[in-house]
Formats: structure tokens, sequence, C-alpha cells
């Protein structure tokens, strides 16, 4: 680019370090090796060359850190913007060929400068993890931060390859993002935005409309789209199947990447010249949208996928390759313990893919419990894994036999599976009207039990007066990974109390059978410390249901968590309303607190 | 019942048999071997052998597994009344409705498989003979020593346990260091969604939990 000269001397570079004028004390590590910290499933590659540093730092530390390094500086280049705005990059190699990538901020309206000035929110401390490799004060840089910074870098041509790499894995970790300033965000935004159009060129408008050439499409991408060559935002979401979305997006990449047929470039273009939320489909799709080109360029043929992404199917299922299907299955029939599954999981990629495949779970549950099983239509049986694990852990305690019934209890408990840890944490924090500071441990123990928490018996008496729902369930994981709780739940939904004090009320009791068992029981007006007096609520002075401390149910959860899971638990017919009874309970307990007993209580 | 001893009527004139196994070895075998192994009982009754002195070749089972065998079944030839046959459909949806057990396996049973786990690789050997030969008994003493291995144990003991490597050969920290790079940049790659998730996502909270 022609605003940029190189510079490769390290005097030279030295001095002009020399007139910039920003300083700070510390520097932020950002780009790959702070996204380490933050995926859990990132492996360790420690010693390898293409993990670099990337930092922000002002040009004081630079200085300080090319002192010390400078016998071990192999190679290094400046890259100085001509604009006075944008910042200066340092890339240094020491021999030992680590790489580390320097940004310095020149003025005080960069980004870069931004970040530095408000690096206690834009990062963490950290100490012990890279101590040994310089002497600058390195903060790690906020998940969130990393976040922003990759979303707004694909909507140019920077990178774009690894940059879309990472975004994806960033994404995964998007629940554990910290809590930031609404309006520093804005700003660094903004900032960034700026720096980027000034290097990068202007990004499209937010438009909703676009036009294309119809010629590129297949002829049945033609026939939906109706000829036409403009589509809006809304038909391509209504008109277009999910497949047919990405194979557009697909088609559209091929015909926008020049001669040389490479998609990427296509999809840089629609991602940097398309609307804005063509972009974030393709982003967010990309990897299907690749899939397709990798598929084509291997078999020569435009295909129509059946499913969003490429589904391998192995057909060889040996877990080891000396043994036999049949001898394996007979292997893994004598594991009854379904967490034993978990590490068998995590054994290797082989295995991951084997016991990720419903065609193995399909093999697997025939083997075992024979091919006279209760199903009388295999056809309507989707998930083979859930129903064998369901098998193994609630058939001796369902007293359903019927085919239908112990298919809904199925579904329910994937019902419950899909409800997410953070639904928890945001249900306490709806009830408490609170932040709360949850450990990754907990949040990762309530994920581990909703996936692994089975339904066996469901009821709903509807007829009855208070209204009764009763779900029973065998909860893994309460107190550790392989601690199996019976637990009862039992929702009574009706009206308390007479004549004009009648009030809606709903009372949940949880009864837990681990080694001993144990009840709980509360209703709405409890939960926030308040009771149903002769004339309205009363305010109590009890142990809040929602403190922190643990409760009697689970001696390692908090209370408030634990309570949040516990009511997600119920029947499903009722968990909705039974959530949302509890969120308004409150306020309207409050405002209906009986004046009389509120003066007793001062 | 009454059809299995009139088919032992049919090889029971002479009552020893002679096997070869895959490296050469010559064994005798008898009644309690025969059955026990349905494969070699049918194979007597298919191939009607008067003549027993040609061996049978087994070519797919080592001596030492053969003798194994051979020993297992003579130990356990009483037994062989209460061994159900599979083929039999009552009882195959009685087992189905019955939790499997894996930790009833005999004293002698547990002494007899022990031999087997010291070696690397020996214990998928007595399977496999167990499995062609069709031993019921001595198939479901290997398999239950297998899942009994693997009980309670993370997936690095299960790694160590059965010298698996993590990724595929030449894949991920097998790769060999300098195509690293080559690698992650090579678009010929297809990657699948399966890779996708267990390059993102943590499948399954193990990894924090435990």
């Amino acid at each position: 680019m022609s605003i940029i000269t190189d510079l490769s001397k390290i005097e030279i570079i030295l001095q002009k370090l020399d007139h910039s004028s920003v300083s700070h004390q510390k520097a932020i590590l950002i780009g790959s090796r702070a996204a380490r910290r933050y995926l859990p499933h990132f492996r360790d590659v420690y010693d390898q060359p293409h993990a670099d540093w990337d930092l922000i730092l002002s040009a004081n530390l630079l200085l300080q850190w090319l002192k010390q390094q400078q016998i071990n500086i192999q190679t290094t280049t400046m890259i100085i913007p001509l604009l006075n705005e944008l910042d200066l990059s340092v890339n240094c190699t020491l021999n030992n060929k680590q790489i580390f990538d320097f940004l310095i901020p020149r003025s005080s309206t960069s980004y870069s400068t931004f970040l530095l000035e408000h690096i206690t929110e834009w990062s963490y401390e950290i100490s012990s993890y890279i101590g040994c490799h310089c002497c600058i004060p390195i903060a790690i840089a906020h998940s969130r931060l990393l976040l922003i910074l990759k979303r707004y870098m694909l909507y140019y041509q920077h990178q774009w390859n690894k940059t879309a790499n990472d975004y994806r894995q960033l994404l995964e970790i998007k629940q554990n993002e910290c809590q930031l300033n609404v309006d520093l965000e804005q700003i660094f935004i903004k900032l960034f935005i700026n720096n980027n159009e000034i290097l990068h060129g202007k990004r499209p408008a937010d438009i909703d409309q676009f036009s294309f050439s119809v010629d590129v499409f297949s002829h049945d991408i033609r026939m939906k789209l109706n000829e036409q060559s403009t589509l809006t935002r809304n038909d391509f979401f209504t008109l277009l199947l999910k497949d047919e979305q990405i194979l557009f997006v697909y088609q559209l990449a091929v015909a926008s990447s020049s001669s040389d047929n490479d998609i990427l470039i296509g999809l840089e273009k629609i991602c940097t010249k398309y609307p804005l939320w063509l972009a974030d489909f393709t982003i967010d799709n990309w990897l299907d949208i690749y899939n397709i080109y990798v598929f084509y360029r291997k078999y020569k043929q435009n295909i129509l996928l059946p499913l969003t992404s490429i589904q391998v199917t192995l057909e060889n299922q040996r877990l080891f390759q000396e043994l036999p299907e049949l001898v394996m299955y007979n292997i893994l029939s004598f594991i009854t313990d379904t967490t034993d599954f978990h590490s068998l999981k995590l054994v290797c990629k082989h295995w991951y893919t084997i016991l990720k495949q419903d065609s193995f779970w399909k093999e697997l549950y025939l083997f075992r419990f024979g091919s006279k099983g209760q199903f009388s239509q295999y056809s309507q049986i989707s998930r083979w894994k859930l129903l064998y694990f369901w098998k193994l852990e609630c058939d001796n305690l369902s007293s359903f036999d019927n085919e239908d019934e112990i298919l809904k209890l199925i579904d329910t408990t994937m019902q419950l599976r899909k409800i997410k840890a953070n639904s928890v944490v945001e249900l306490w924090e709806n009830l408490t009207k609170q932040n709360q500071f949850i450990e990754p441990l907990i949040l990762s123990q309530i994920h581990y039990i909703l996936l692994n928490s089975y339904y066996y018996y469901l009821n709903e008496d509807i007829l009855e007066s208070p209204n009764k729902y009763t779900a029973k369930l065998i909860v893994i994981g309460l107190e550790n990974s392989r601690s199996r709780t019976q637990m009862l739940i039992t929702l009574l939904v009706g009206d308390y109390g007479s004549s004009r004090f009648e009030m809606h009320r709903e009372q949940i009791s949880i009864e837990c059978d681990s080694d001993k068992i144990q009840t709980l029981t509360f209703d709405g007006p409890r939960l926030y410390d308040y009771s149903w007096g002769t004339y309205g609520y009363v305010r109590l002075s009890g142990d809040a249901l929602l403190s922190i401390e643990p409760n009697q149910i689970n001696q390692y959860l908090p209370s408030g968590i634990c309570i949040s899971l516990l009511s997600t638990m119920v029947h499903p017919a009722r968990r909705e309303r039974f959530i949302q009874y509890l969120i308004t309970t409150e306020s309207h307990c409050s405002s209906s607190l009986c004046a009389l007993c509120d003066d007793m209580c001062y | 019942m009454a059809t299995n001893v009139e088919e032992t009527y049919l090889y029971s004139s002479p009552t020893t048999f002679k096997v070869s196994s895959k490296d050469g070895e010559i064994f005798d075998i008898d009644d309690s071997f025969i059955n026990q192994s349905k494969t070699i009982k049918n194979m007597l009754n298919v191939l009607d052998i008067a003549d027993n002195h040609m061996p049978i070749p087994l070519q797919n089972i080592k001596g030492t597994m053969l003798n194994a065998a051979i020993v297992f079944c003579k130990y356990h030839k009483n037994d062989l009344l209460s061994i159900p046959d599979d083929e039999d459909e009552d009882d195959f949806e009685r087992d189905a409705y019955e939790p499997r057990r894996s930790d009833d396996i005999s004293e002698w049973d547990k002494e007899f498989i022990k031999q087997f786990t010291v070696e690397e690789g020996t214990l998928f050997d007595i399977i496999m003979a167990a499995n062609y030969l069709d031993i019921k008994a001595l198939l479901a003493v290997g398999c239950k020593t297998i899942a009994n291995m693997v009980r309670g144990k993370n997936s690095d003991q299960v790694r160590q346990m059965f010298n698996i490597s993590y990724d595929p050969p030449g894949e991920g920290l097998n790769t060999p260091r300098n195509s690293v790079t080559s690698k992650e940049s090579g678009d010929n790659q297809l990657l699948t969604t399966q890779e996708k998730e267990s390059r993102c996502k943590t499948p399954s909270p193990e990894l924090m939990y435990d």
C-alpha cells in the first residue's frame, strides 16, 4: 500500500520510536495467544512457531524491550503508515523462532491508544504466564475485545481467512464474555472502524437490498429467485431454505472470485462489498460454504447437499482395529455407566467420530436390547444415543412400557439438554435482579447436569385442585461427576387463601434421594422472603432462598443457582409459565404487602 | 435340549479330535471343547469326519490361544448346561431387560484372563479366538474384562491403557513439526463438521469438571 514505508534497520527503528509521543506503562496481549487463554478446547502449542505474540504497547516499552532482546533478535521490520493517525507496527523474529508483532499508537485518536488508556476494562491481569519471555508488564485482552476485533476485522480484506478461523473459535466462548461498559465498546468500535477504513477502504453501507447477475446461479436457485436480479434481506431468509442460502452464497462467491477460482477471494468480496447482513450470514456459515467448494473441487460435481454440512459417516465403526464390530458391541454392552462413555468419546478423534454417529448407537442398541425391542416403528426414533443412555439409566426406574410414553420422556430429556447453563444463570440474575458472578467450574457443572439428567416419569393432573404436575428425574453430577440423584419435582398450581384475599399460587416441592432424602418446598413469595398472612403478604426475616450460601439440596452449588436449576427441571408443560411466575412474584408481593403487618415488622 | 443330545451322539464315536493352529501346533480336543465351541461343533456336524487322525486346521488362531481356550473349556465343562443357547428367543428377551453385569467374573476366570492382560494385545487375541471358535463363556469373560478396564477411567487413562494416540497418524499433535503451517494453509483439506466441533467445542464438560 502506498501509504506505508517499511524499515528494517534497528538503529533507524530505535530512532523513529523515540519520536513517538504516547506513553503507557503496560502492554496488552491480543491475537491467538490471548485467545488461547479463553478457548477451553485449544490445545497447548507453546513452542510452535506460528503462535506469535501480538502486543499493543507504547513506544517506551518497546524501546525497553528492544534493548533487552537486542542480542536475540534475528530480523526486525517496522511499518510506518504515512498518515499520522495510524499506528506503527514492528515485527520481530527472535533467534529461537519466536515471532513478536507490536502495535504502537502514534496519536491520541488511535484505537490502540484508547485500549491502553482503558487497560483495566479491556484486559485481565496476568503474571506468571509469560514472565520468562519479556520484562514488560503485560495484561491479556478480554475475550470480548478479541471478539469485537475479529468481527470487525472480517469486514476488511486483511487476513480474512485466518481471522475467520479465529473468529469461529472465539464465538464458542462468547458466553463467558466479561461485562463491559457499552459506551466504551461503542467508542472502541468507532475508532477501530475509522482506523480500518483508512487502511483497507470504506465498508459497505448497511443496506437491505442488493443486486447481482442472476446468470451465475444454478437452475433451482434461479427458480426460487423468480429470475430476479435483486434480493432483499427478507426474501433471502424467507424464500430460500438454509441449504439454498448456503448454496446461494457459494455460487455468488464463485462468481465473484476471479479466474483462479479461489472461493476465499469471493467470500472476501461478499464480506466487504455486499450488505452487512449477508456478510454476517457468510461469516456464520463460512465453513459450510467452504465445504461445498472443497467437495466440488474433489468430485467435480455441483450438488445440493441434503444437510447443511457434510457429515462423514465412517463405514468402519471399529474402536479397536483388531476387533470386529460385533465383539466391540459385546464389550460395550457391559458398560452400564453412561458417564464412562464420556471419557471414551474423548480418547481420540477416531473414537469421537464413531461415538457421535447415531448409526453406531442404533447398532449398539439393537445388539444390546435385541431386534425384538419395544419399538414397532424404528423410523420414528431419531436419537438412538439418547435412547440407549436412557435405557441404561432409567429402564429399571421407569414404569412406562408404552413406546410413545418412552419417546415422550426422551423428547423431554432432549429439551432439558437444549437449555443452556447460561439461561440458568440468567434466571438467577432475573430472580435476584443483580449480576451474579459464577465460577467457570460451577457453570461447567450446571452444563454437565443439564446434559446428564433423564426424565423417567411425567404426569399432570389438571383435573385436581390445585393442578398437580409431577416429574421424576435421575440427575447425574449433583455431587460429583458420577453421583446419581433421584429427584421428584412436584408443582402445585392453584388458588390459595379464601374470600377476597384469594391468590394465585404455584408451589414447587423437590424431593432428592441420593444417600439421604432431602426435601425443599417453596412458592413464589417464599423465594423472596414473603409469606401469606391472614391479611396479605408478610415479610419474613428468614434465610433467603436466593442467598449465596449452599442450600440443603446440594452443598456445592450456591443456593440461588440450585433453585434456578431445579425450577427449570419442572414438568415441561408448565416450565415456562412457572418461571415467569417466579420472576414476577416479587413485584406482586411488595405491591400488595399488608400495610398493617409491615408496620409490625419495624 | 433333546436335539442337542442327538447332535452330541453324532460325533461321539471318536471322543477326541485333533486340531492344528495357525503356527502348526497340534492339539487334542475332547467333548468339553466341542460342546462349548459352536464353530467346531457345527464343523464336525457338517464335515462328518470319521478319521480322527487328520488335524482340523484352524488358520485364524495361534497355538498359545488355542491351548488357552482348551484349558478354559476343560475347566468349564461342567457348567455347560447352565449356559443358555443364544438362539433361544425367550432367553434373548429376558437378557435384554436385565442389567448387564461385568463384576461377576469368577475367581478362576479372573486368574485365567490375567495371563493375557499382562502382555499388550494378547487380550484381543484371546477374544478373537473365542469369537472365532464361538465359545460364549470365554468371549463374555474377555469382553467383561475390557469393560472393567475402561470403567471409571478418564480418557487419558484409556488412551494409555490401549496405547491409542490422540490424533490419527500425521495429523494434529502427530504432525511432523515443519509441516504445521503448510497443512493449515492447504485448502484441499475437507473440513468436516465433526472436525469443526472437535476443534471448537469441548465435547463434554469432563475437562473442566473432573
